[in-house]
């Protein structure tokens, strides 16, 4: 796997635009394609938002200046394009129905075989405003430092930190009231 | 190629493949890490020649045509506006529609979104719409210049 560097120097040649793009493919269309899947739950809907945030980046990778690494710059590209696909259903659909539907890709997708641990995290974690399911996403399965998501939602530290508080806080509260209600 | 074993420490004799552990736990983090999302098979390697299908595209294509096929036209927009193009070709349960003019007619009649008729002339940017009117349009009916 290239350096993102490597990859930034081979586009910059006159010939090498398309193998730098191969690489890098290489190495971020699945980190992207799974960062995308965990906002919008749907294959195909993450499919689709994935296409696009590549054919973004090498529209305008000719543009990037490197002001902050290709890899927040990457995300920040998914996370935007994530958010847009949400905003334009929301023009259509109510909020209410694009989140149930989003509940039933959990239940009733053939591409999700987690454990049930695994699906109600996931369904706990759609309960959350998009902002804590964003910072939550790249915090937890990601591991993302808190600079580089920063990067990615040009967000400040600080917000990010309460954010992510927040958000382990109300799915901890959802997990001891559902034990509790068992019991 | 035989395969070696290994007896790891409080195993009580039972024995493991020797990359037994390392495996697993490669596993067990993979699925942990998707959140439990998974796709189809082969799934990344096609989205990526489609991808690089994508890009590796003349950048546009000028179709007139001398008959008012109207789903030339329907199909053009939609792609020209953005608000179905790619995506009748980029989603999987979708790509059957490259293969025949009467299904793209019923899949652009089942779409809710409105319609503008283009009857002279469009110029179309999307490689894959390209690949559409290539594949199914009667060439007589069209003069193609790229």
């Amino acid at each position: 796997m290239k350096e993102d560097q490597e990859i930034l120097q081979q586009f910059s040649t006159d010939t090498g635009q398309v193998k730098a793009f191969e690489w890098l493919l290489e190495k971020y269309q699945k980190p992207v394609y799974w960062h995308v899947r965990r906002i919008l739950i749907s294959h195909d809907d993450a499919d689709d938002v994935t296409q696009n945030t590549f054919i973004k980046i090498w529209k305008s990778l000719s543009q990037f200046k490197q002001e902050s690494k290709l890899y927040t710059w990457i995300y920040r590209i998914a996370t935007n394009e994530s958010i847009n696909f949400i905003n334009q259903r929301k023009q259509h659909q109510s909020l209410e129905f694009i989140e149930s539907e989003m509940l039933n890709h959990l239940t009733a997708s053939n591409y999700f075989d987690g454990n049930d641990i695994q699906r109600k995290l996931q369904e706990a974690i759609l309960t959350l405003p998009e902002k804590q399911r964003l910072v939550f996403n790249l915090k937890y399965f990601e591991n993302m430092k808190y600079e580089e998501m920063s990067e990615v939602l040009e967000t400040s530290v600080g917000a990010l930190k309460a954010s992510y508080h927040l958000a382990v806080k109300k799915l901890s509260h959802l997990f001891t009231n559902e034990a509790a209600l068992k019991k | 190629m035989e395969e070696k074993y290994t007896k790891p420490n409080g195993s009580e004799g039972f024995q493991v493949p020797s990359d037994f552990f390392e495996q697993q736990k490669h596993q067990l983090l993979h699925k942990i890490n998707q959140g439990g999302f998974s796709v189809p098979k082969s799934f990344f390697e096609d989205q990526k020649n489609l991808i690089l299908s994508r890009i590796d595209a003349p950048k546009k294509l000028k179709v007139y045509y001398n008959k008012p096929i109207i789903w030339i036209g329907i199909a053009a927009t939609l792609f020209c506006s953005g608000l179905v193009g790619y995506y009748v070709i980029s989603s999987p349960q979708k790509q059957s529609l490259q293969l025949t003019n009467q299904q793209i007619e019923n899949y652009l009649i089942d779409t809710d979104i409105d319609i503008e008729i283009i009857a002279q002339t469009v110029s179309i940017e999307d490689n894959d719409l390209q690949h559409i009117l290539l594949e199914n349009i009667n060439q007589d009916d069209l003069l193609i210049e790229l």
